[in-house]
């Protein structure tokens, strides 16, 4: 069974400047608690947005927020040009949600929840939802009860994308999914996305962020500290350098440098081995130095978005350097 | 030091309703006391008793017997202690029914599992904290009357006191484990629900097989029939220890049918009664047919079809009741008669005339009001549990205005009520034909629509409620209607301010089979109903959703 994914285009909603999602200085406060800070994201339609932040940062609450499940305590946000509170019902024409965790009617059979839930979005065709289930292995015919965490999982998926949506809010979609349906998944994810619609997809994993999106936020404790696009965030951090020499290397100019971290020196038979960490700007001037030494091995590899994101969430210290080989 | 063990954090879990239940029929227990002295201390004392005696025997199908009424320990036995296990149930089978169901529905019960712990373990634990929860609102309640009984001067057995208790909350624990077990059949309303009708059944069962010799045969099958064996507040009775240890004996082949069901059964499933229907289930792998419910089709629709399955049975047993009622009622008037004639009777505010209208206000609009009520807190309750529970989260993901979500539940209630309330007038209509009760006046329309119009707006208080703390609208609401119904039932036991009684709704209901209805306080209380289910709208829709 074929499914097609093409946004619905039944409802509008537009912003003038072609963005699907707009929020400005939104916060939100939990009495002393936080929440989220002065928060501005700006997505444009048709983005595959990634948003990463660890457990607490804030990802849920900014999700909340644009689903109007929760509402500001100052800033507001739009989607489609739409406000969040005033605007809702029409926003969620537009929009699939996935909520990060959810419970729904246990006595229900897979097909009757995602009957009822497509009856109450109106326009869905069963088909649809009949073929989406078929790709994610889904018996619909179990109670909601008897389904495992993962199959729970996909009902909340099929239901947050049966209706062709211009927005996809993703609230960590993979969630008790095992590889195989994953990789499913983050296909369908792909189709929607060439098919037009914009995905944002609240995650803490970087591999599943790494693979598809085009842009990411990070978020830590209720705070943007950086948006950029998968590149932008590579570039951000260091290169990780593993230089051996033959014969001793003139190292002392490293250790006055800035942006130059976990320096080690080893010595070997053949001559001194240099291992150290080295931000994006000083680079060049790092291996110019080092070129007029007699070089037998140069190793250099960026650091995955993994390490940056430890590095930005990781006790405020550098990425630690990869085992010697 | 709470967090010590799985029977330690049961009891922890439950210590609100440990301090409002117990520390409320310990307030309860003490006025009572209060109330006695005030209401017998006059110099028609003896008059007033003997009057009270008879009257108390004339009632005696919901009464039982009145014994040693000229002490506080008699008093109290008729007064309140008929209805403290009806009372102390309803909270048992609440806890019961979440003990083991509840944690899994939210999702904790599997770390609670992960943890090196036995399910039969965790189980019996749960099952013990249950159990002392019980005992400790049991517990605060003796104290509550032993102190009463000390303020004021009074004459009371301090054992007698618990050993009372003690046996009220026996018949508790027996409906708080029959939950526990229904729950690991169904899903924790569909445990409620089972448990609260066969605790109202069990209850009516008993008191019209007092009256009705063809229904003797089954007094010992009701728990309540063994409770009042004992009344070791009357010296002239006392304590039947073969009554209380049936009583408790009765607890412990339940809480091992429960347990073996849940060692039996999925986490998260139903223990299968009949396995073959677990087969049929296999057999229907993978399929991906559209299902054609109607229910499906909407949020109103779909808020009636799962309303439906209550109404039936509320509605069906509140009507068996009436139906049992009128079919005896002939035979069981010519007692009732003289009740409403002695001064007794006249002291609590009750019309004297024995007319038919009277009689069936005091023997069944009573009740049937009370029940209509209860019937509106579990649908309060039932919308409450949709965002304690987590569904609203999806459910406001669609396109729909939370108003017309709320609506739609709204309507789907008051529709199932009027299910509830037209059927027992049908039946109660029918029945006045079959058992040949005349009434003079015509009032039995608006006898059922002030029932209808007093439980819509307890409905619409719950929607209101829930709309600010949707997590205690059952504790709070059922508290609230207990209260309200204790107020009108007690007004003149306790000689109540006009203020306080003015607080009662069911004092606003009044005595319509006799006099018909206000028809003013009427539009008020619809006023009100309106006010309520606006003003929760509005707080619904301004405030964040729980998660």
């Amino acid at each position: 069974m074929t499914t097609s994914l093409t946004p619905s285009k039944t409802v509008t909603g537009t912003d003038r400047h072609g963005r699907a999602i707009r929020t400005e200085n939104l916060t939100k406060r939990y009495g002393r608690n936080r929440g989220v800070t002065e928060l501005n994201l700006d997505i444009a339609e048709g983005e595959f947005f990634g948003f990463l932040g660890p457990n607490g940062a804030g990802k849920t609450t900014t999700i909340r927020l644009l689903m109007n499940e929760i509402h500001p305590t100052s800033g507001r946000a739009n989607v489609f040009g739409l406000d969040c509170m005033s605007d809702s019902v029409k926003i969620k024409r537009l929009t699939g949600y996935l909520p990060g965790e959810f419970m729904l009617y246990p006595g229900m059979t897979g097909a009757q929840t995602l009957k009822y839930l497509s009856s109450l979005r109106g326009g869905v065709d069963w088909k649809h939802i009949a073929g989406l289930a078929e790709r994610l292995q889904l018996d619909l015919s179990k109670k909601f009860r008897e389904y495992s965490h993962g199959n729970k999982q996909k009902v909340g998926i099929i239901q947050a994308i049966m209706h062709k949506p211009r927005l996809l809010i993703l609230d960590e979609p993979s969630n008790g999914l095992d590889p195989l349906n994953q990789h499913e998944l983050f296909n369908l994810l792909r189709e929607l996305r060439n098919e037009g619609a914009t995905v944002f997809l609240s995650s803490h994993i970087m591999s599943e962020v790494e693979s598809t999106c085009d842009r990411v936020a990070l978020i830590r404790e209720g705070k943007m500290v950086k948006m950029g696009s998968i590149g932008d965030l590579a570039d951000l951090k260091c290169h990780y350098l593993e230089i051996s020499f033959k014969g001793k290397a003139q190292t002392d100019f490293l250790r006055s440098l800035e942006g130059v971290d976990q320096l080690e020196i080893g010595e070997t038979a053949e001559g001194d081995t240099v291992r150290c960490i080295v931000s994006q700007e000083i680079l060049g001037s790092v291996v110019k130095h080092f070129a007029q030494y007699e070089i037998l091995d140069f190793v250099s590899h960026e650091p995955s978005l993994e390490n940056i994101f430890m590095d930005f969430y990781g006790n405020g210290k550098s990425a630690t350097l990869p085992e010697g080989r | 030091m709470m967090f010590r063990n799985i029977f330690l954090k049961t009891l922890r879990d439950t210590r609100y309703h440990i301090l409002i239940w117990g520390g409320g029929f310990g307030l309860l227990m003490f006025f009572y006391s209060q109330a006695y002295n005030s209401l017998f201390s006059g110099p028609e004392r003896d008059k007033l008793i003997k009057d009270y005696v008879s009257a108390v025997d004339s009632m005696s199908f919901i009464t039982g017997k009145a014994y040693d009424v000229d002490t506080l320990g008699g008093f109290i036995t008729v007064e309140f202690m008929i209805f403290a296990p009806l009372l102390f149930s309803i909270v048992a089978f609440l806890i019961g029914s979440n003990l083991i169901r509840g944690e899994e529905e939210k999702g904790s019960l599997d770390i609670l599992l992960s943890t090196p712990h036995s399910r039969l373990s965790v189980f019996l634990q749960k099952s013990a904290g249950l159990t002392a929860m019980l005992l400790l609102i049991g517990g605060l309640a003796a104290v509550g009357l032993v102190a009463g009984a000390a303020t004021f001067n009074t004459e009371l057995s301090t054992s007698g006191a618990f050993l009372q208790m003690l046996n009220a909350i026996a018949v508790s624990l027996i409906f708080g484990n029959i939950a526990l077990l229904f729950s690991q059949l169904g899903s924790r309303r569909w445990a409620i629900g089972w448990s609260g009708g066969l605790l109202a059944a069990s209850y009516l069962l008993n008191s019209l097989s007092e009256v009705v010799d063809m229904l003797k045969w089954m007094r010992p099958l009701s728990p309540f029939h063994y409770y009042n064996l004992s009344k070791p507040l009357c010296r002239s009775v006392g304590m039947d220890w073969m009554g209380l240890i049936i009583l408790l004996a009765v607890s412990i082949p339940l809480v091992i049918a429960a347990a073996y069901m849940y060692l039996h059964r999925d986490h998260s499933g139903v223990f299968q009664l009949f396995p073959q229907k677990a087969a049929l289930v296999e057999n229907k792998r993978r399929s991906l047919t559209e299902p054609k419910a109607p229910y499906l089709a909407g949020s109103f629709w779909f808020a009636l079809k799962s309303l439906a399955s209550g109404a039936l049975i509320w509605g069906f047993s509140i009507a068996s009741y009436t139906a049992l009622l009128l079919a005896i009622f002939n035979n069981m008037k010519d007692s009732m008669l003289s009740l409403l004639q002695s001064d007794f009777y006249k002291t609590l505010g009750f019309i004297s005339t024995g007319t038919n209208e009277n009689l069936l206000n005091l023997m069944l609009f009573l009740f049937l009001v009370a029940l209509f009520a209860s019937y509106a807190v579990t649908m309060a309750a039932s919308w409450a549990n949709e965002e304690t529970e987590g569904r609203l989260e999806l459910l406001l993901a669609t396109p729909q205005a939370r108003w017309r979500l709320l609506l739609s539940r709204f309507a789907a209630s008051l529709i199932a009520l009027a299910f509830v309330v037209g059927l027992n007038w049908l039946i109660f209509e029918i029945m006045l034909q079959l058992g040949n009760v005349k009434l003079v006046n015509s009032y039995s329309m608006e006898a059922f629509a002030g029932g209808f119009i007093l439980s819509a707006v307890i409905l619409a208080f719950g929607f209101l409620f829930c709309a600010f703390k949707p997590g205690w609208t059952m504790g709070a609401l059922t508290a609230l209607v207990i209260i309200s119904f204790l107020i009108e039932l007690l007004k003149a036991t306790f000689k109540f301010p006009d203020w306080v009684v003015d607080t009662s709704l069911f004092h606003h209901y009044g005595q319509p089979i006799i006099n018909g209805l206000d028809w003013t306080i009427q539009y008020i209380l619809l006023g009100l109903c309106a006010l309520f289910v606006a003003t929760g709208i509005m707080r619904f829709h301004y405030r964040d959703i729980e998660s």
